[in-house]
């Protein structure tokens, strides 16, 4: 591993006492190694809490950035604890080992804080007219032959004068976009079934597992291949686990 | 390239100094460094200006700069060993702000200022892992840093409360100094602060540290706090120097062959209380930093 991953682990001990007393317990983190473990362990638990109001400021400040969604959450979820809980969360560890920002961290815990699964902040689904994926790459094929630039394509109105049918006429196409890791490309578009989409939808917001599993039975899947599902789909990130799970 | 040690003659000696940083000379009882430095100039020669480049430079710095006195840009926001972190808008304000500054070299502290992105609430200050991947990760840092701004850049040890690693810290820094060829800037306080978070006697390890690499040393006080039996020290810059800070200042200026620079850091307090201070480190010094 790394003297960064190393770090990024330290930062999570100060602000989570209960991940601290894990950690100096003997608990392994996939992301050090045994050297690094007996470094971490070689530390004083009592160094990690010399600030007892880190974690309260770092909330304070998170809630005036976000008075709105934390308010609904205090409201909604059972008070200022559950966001205090942020900084135990998997969202929190997982996203400061990686680097991330605190507010869009905690954004997204508060976003999720009843939620046992959530669209990832890189995914959306989304309706169009009828055919339109299929539409718009025919067009597209027709229009990069390889052999000319695309904008005379484009411009010479004798060059395929005839693209193909416009979309429309069906039931609409359902859509997943979703933007990929840089190391993987761009983009993708994919089609839905109605069914997966569905499911999708009712994760846009945030969803609690009862609630999927109960859009699964209705769509005939059992609790079994509901979780296949959705393991895949957290799996291929499109899906996340929201602070509820 | 020269090595560091050809490369010294053209760092100039800037004698003692004081430090700054955003809105430290904003209360009443905060060193005003232009009194000081017109009652008593020797302690004033220049100042180390600490900047966070979100934040920029406050009035007392302007003035400084304004009046074209030597100075030092102590950078506040770049942890060192993470490529990531050198972004381009980082790194275009810094390189405008030096040019704006002309400081005689750039330094601070080589540990991880901001966790995540820069961005409110992630500002702290951690010493570095101390491992021999952590000293090589800094070293290409500072390198880069360097070319960058085409200035020296002089790694200062942290202070902290924890201590990670397998090497001591002064074994650690001088594997950063010899990796990227560069020198030192030896924080006394902080060093004591380490050695005694790990009940190490003050002077532990400075007698294989390559004393020639050390450019600048800071003095300043710590004070001692207490928590269910646990002894840690804050770098709260008063001018309460602790025993060993005194001790380690002591040695290191009797062995340093290149020292060019001493900062008392004491910019919260008001002057009647910091020269004493000043007095004890002109007496340590000597003479010859006198003129």
């Amino acid at each position: 591993m790394s003297s960064l991953a190393l770090q990024r682990v330290v930062v999570r001990m100060l602000f989570d006492p209960p991940f601290t007393h894990a950690v100096l317990g003997g608990a392994k983190l996939s992301e050090l190694t045994d050297e690094e473990h007996d470094w971490i362990r070689a530390a004083d638990a009592r160094a990690f809490r010399i600030d007892p109001y880190r974690r309260g400021r770092a909330l304070a400040a998170l809630i005036e950035e976000f008075p709105v969604v934390s308010a609904l959450a205090v409201r909604a979820a059972g008070g200022v604890p559950r966001l205090d809980a942020f900084f135990s969360s998997e969202i929190f560890h997982a996203g400061i080992q990686a680097g991330a920002s605190l507010a869009l961290l905690y954004a997204e815990y508060a976003r999720t804080l009843d939620a046992d699964y959530a669209l990832s902040e890189r995914a959306a689904v989304i309706e169009l007219a009828h055919g339109t994926l299929d539409s718009y790459e025919a067009m597209h094929s027709r229009l990069t032959t390889g052999e000319r630039a695309i904008i005379e394509c484009v411009t010479d109105q004798g060059f395929a004068p005839d693209l193909g049918p416009l979309p429309g006429g069906g039931p609409p196409d359902r859509l997943l976009l979703f933007a990929r890791e840089q190391a993987q490309g761009t983009a993708k578009v994919e089609k839905l079934t109605p069914e997966l989409f569905a499911i999708l939808e009712l994760c846009t917001e945030g969803a609690p597992k009862r609630e999927l599993l109960a859009r699964f039975a209705e769509l005939g899947a059992n609790a079994a291949e509901a979780g296949d599902v959705l393991d895949d789909l957290v799996q291929s990130g499109e899906l996340v686990r929201g602070a509820g799970s | 390239m020269p090595s560091f040690l050809e490369r010294l003659e053209w760092l100039p000696r800037l004698g003692i100094g004081v430090s700054t940083e955003y809105g430290a000379a904003a209360h009443d009882d905060s060193l005003d460094v232009f009194a000081l430095r017109g009652r008593e100039p020797g302690l004033a020669r220049f100042l180390e200006i600490g900047v966070e480049i979100a934040k920029g430079l406050d009035a007392d710095a302007e003035r400084w700069i304004g009046a074209a006195l030597p100075s030092t840009y102590h950078f506040l926001d770049i942890n060192l060993d993470d490529p990531d972190d050198f972004d381009p808008a980082w790194m275009s304000a810094v390189g405008e702000l030096v040019e704006r500054i002309d400081p005689a070299w750039l330094c601070g502290d080589a540990g991880l200022w901001h966790f995540g992105p820069r961005e409110r609430g992630h500002m702290l200050l951690l010493p570095p892992i101390l491992s021999d991947d952590g000293a090589s990760r800094m070293a290409e840092g500072i390198v880069r840093l360097r070319e960058a701004t085409g200035r020296e850049v002089l790694p200062e040890n942290p202070p902290g409360s924890a201590f990670i690693g397998n090497l001591h810290l002064l074994d650690f820094f001088a594997r950063v100094c010899e990796r990227a060829d560069t020198g030192m800037l030896l924080d006394c306080a902080h060093l004591a602060i380490y050695q005694k978070t790990r009940v190490h006697g003050p002077e532990v390890g400075l007698a294989d540290f390559p004393v020639e690499r050390i450019i600048e040393m800071h003095v300043a006080g710590s004070q001692e706090h207490e928590l269910d039996g646990y002894l840690y020290y804050e770098d709260d810059h008063t001018p309460a120097v602790l025993d060993d800070t005194r001790q380690i200042f002591t040695t290191a200026t009797q062995r340093a062959e290149n020292p060019r620079a001493v900062v008392f850091e004491c910019e919260r307090n008001p002057m009647e209380a910091c020269l004493p201070g000043f007095a004890r480190i002109q007496e340590i010094l000597g003479e010859e930093w006198a003129s």
